[in-house]
């Protein structure tokens, strides 16, 4: 970005059948110093398709981005769907990286045309432009069939909660790379937007076409016959876990002091679906490129008109239960602004859970969340330091109740009542993170399962477990739904692996999976430990040891050395 | 024993007359456990299901109490 220059190269040696986190942490690691500025021009920005996003496999359109994170200090690969990952994919790109930095007050955009060509556009009329304004502009003036990703208002002022919004199957904005501030680190870049022709038909030779395809429809077949991602994700989405987590007592509320909503049967997913039925909007939607499961949603007002796409449930959590806010009109409205400004809305609502509970405004008051949000955008003096995240918030009010790990808000599972997110909070080298490591099916099993959710017995080998799956999983870009299917289907498992390997050309095994997940995160941890991270980095706040949650009464019980043997390889 | 069912996500999809705020009356013998009313209701081999009691989730071998109040919830993942 320095000089505004291109240029493409072939993958060199060490990288190739790398993909996705893979790739982005590896990069990271060998290319960006760890005591770096993440906003500075020493950072790099890694845009990374997974190995099989491209492919004719379904659900292949998630994207890593990967970079030095501005909010936790720490490597950062977050991950989004949309539909660039798989027109990049398409056109033999494994990644695009960002370096340097534009000259001060200077915006470009990325374009990819469908050829492949690369060029560096000036974008100093779409400064402060929020997302969906950007991106109906940008599809006006180009391939309207084209993928964008981009930064709000948030991004430019480099707030540490700014997303990078990636369009949906609709071309809306709606998609977010959310977590760790990588919006920030595009807004220092100088880069507006990435726009990607989704014509483009060159993607890397594989090694083995028909054996892929033959397991592919195995794969297909696996993910809609799978309880989760062929039956409960495509009419109710990812809301439904509202109830059962009510139910446990472990969906943390009015800021993480209580595990059940009072108005949790005003915000859960069955009674969005039929306000969204009522309405006439779309209960269950595509929005990623290549998706079979349809997890999405189109939530419209009482008058049928877009409000926004898709209301999920972690920020139906943040946005709600956190706040203590019961409307679903105003839970989605906080949905559409924060994919507009540009900010995670995960961080977002836990920074206004964070103020309302130190007395800034009072919990469920939803007209003051929105006018808050409204002063990110604006730029205000309180607006950028609730951009900046919970743990900015607390700071500044003196508050000691602050959700985070890394710096990074904590997603919508209360660690004392389910033990086993505590420990993939705490250790993830990502912060605190719901996708690194989510081990809520095993701590809320059909009848109960094998594993108390209360107790600390097994949660640290579960957690080990997940988060190494997790990291090979995520190299592929392969939705995390459809993992489900891979885990519960032998068949869908073997399918996965040989199409891996009819793709790379390769004899992997299952041991090699595992053991690319492995290295994954030693990679990260490492860079992490370079960036001066410590064992006392992988700990919860204070209070979730301190303060029991209603209505179990139990705090969290990992101990410190368990929460060490995490990594114990 | 008589308790009633409250159904959430996928499973309200059984009953198609479901009333939310009613639930469903269930006639099941006298202790019998949340295993045995998601076989009798034909949810156990259709992926099972979360089991909430008295306000906590209850285990496969856990008898149910008559009158009480017992909800049922899809299975999850992460999300």
């Amino acid at each position: 970005m320095t000089s505004q220059s291109v240029a493409i190269e072939d993958v060199p040696e060490n990288y190739k059948g790398l993909g996705g986190r893979g790739l982005t942490s590896s990069l990271i690691s060998n290319e960006v110093p760890p005591d770096c500025d993440a906003l500075g021009p020493d950072n790099k920005l890694i845009f990374a398709p997974g190995t099989l996003s491209g492919t004719p496999l379904v659900n292949t359109s998630r994207l890593s981005i990967g970079a030095k994170s501005p909010l936790t200090g720490g490597i950062k690969e977050s991950n989004v769907g949309g539909t660039v990952a798989a027109a990049l994919g398409r056109m033999g790109f494994t990644a695009i990286i960002i370096e340097g930095q534009a000259p001060a007050g200077k915006l470009y955009i990325l374009k990819i045309d469908g050829s492949g060509q690369v060029m560096l556009v000036d974008a100093g009329n779409y400064k402060k432009m929020r997302t969906y304004a950007l991106v109906e502009k940008i599809l006006e003036a180009e391939n309207q069939d084209s993928a964008v990703l981009c930064i709000g208002p948030a991004g430019e002022y480099h707030l540490a909660s700014a997303s990078i919004q990636s369009s949906d199957a609709d071309g809306r904005p709606c998609r977010a790379a959310g977590r760790g501030g990588l919006g920030a680190v595009m807004g220092a870049k100088g880069l507006k937007a990435m726009i990607v022709d989704r014509s483009g038909k060159s993607p890397d030779a594989m090694a083995d076409q028909e054996a892929f395809k033959k397991e592919a429809k195995i794969f297909a077949k696996a993910v809609k016959e799978d309880m989760f991602s062929g039956y409960v994700l495509p009419p109710l989405g990812t809301a439904v876990l509202v109830a059962p987590l009510n139910a446990a007592g472990a969906f943390p509320s009015y800021n993480a002091t209580r595990g059940v909503f009072d108005g949790w049967e005003r915000i859960s997913g069955e009674t969005l679906a039929e306000t969204i039925k009522d309405r006439g909007g779309k209960t269950t939607h595509m929005g990623c490129a290549q998706c079979i499961i349809h997890c999405s949603n189109e939530y419209v007002d009482p008058k049928g008109r877009y409000v926004t796409s898709s209301l999920e449930y972690e920020t139906i959590w943040s946005m709600g239960g956190m706040c203590g806010i019961d409307d679903l009109d105003i839970v989605a409205k906080l949905d559409f602004l924060c994919d507009d400004i540009g900010v995670d809305t995960m961080n977002t609502g836990v920074a206004l859970a964070v103020a309302m509970d130190a007395g800034h405004r009072n919990f469920g008051d939803g007209q003051a969340a929105i006018e808050l949000v409204e002063e990110i955008a604006e730029g205000t003096e309180f607006g950028k330091i609730l951009g900046n995240g919970p743990a900015a918030v607390g700071q500044h009010l003196s508050h000691h109740r602050v959700p985070v790990v890394k710096n990074q808000s904590i997603a919508a599972y209360d660690p004392r009542a389910a033990q086993g997110m505590g420990v993939t909070y705490g250790t993830s080298p990502m912060g605190a993170d719901h996708t690194a490591g989510n081990v809520i099916d095993k701590n809320l099993e059909s009848l109960g399962g094998s594993l108390d959710p209360l107790k600390a017995e097994g949660q640290v080998e579960v957690s080990r477990d997940y988060q190494i799956e997790t990291a090979a999983f995520d190299c592929t870009g392969l939705c995390l739904f459809a993992l489900s299917a891979a885990k519960n289907n032998e068949k869908a498992g073997e399918a996965l692996l040989k199409m891996i390997n009819a793709k790379l050309g390769t004899k992997l095994t299952f041991e090699d999976l595992i053991e690319l997940g492995v290295r994954v995160l030693k990679t990260e941890r490492e860079f992490n430990r370079s960036a001066g991270f410590t064992a006392k980095d992988d700990r919860l706040p204070k209070f979730f040891y301190e303060e029991p949650l209603p209505p179990h009464n139990t705090v969290f019980v990992v101990s410190d050395a368990d929460m060490d043997k995490v990594f114990n390889f | 024993m008589i308790i009633t069912v409250k159904l959430f996500g996928t499973h309200r999809q059984l009953f198609p007359q479901y009333d939310p705020e009613q639930g469903i009356e269930i006639r099941i013998p006298d202790g019998a456990t949340a295993k045995e009313l998601l076989a009798h209701l034909g949810i156990l081999n259709k992926g099972g299901a979360i089991v909430e009691m008295n306000g906590r989730i209850v285990k496969a071998d856990v008898p149910l109490s008559n009158a009480a109040c017992v909800k049922l919830f899809n299975v999850i993942s992460g999300g």
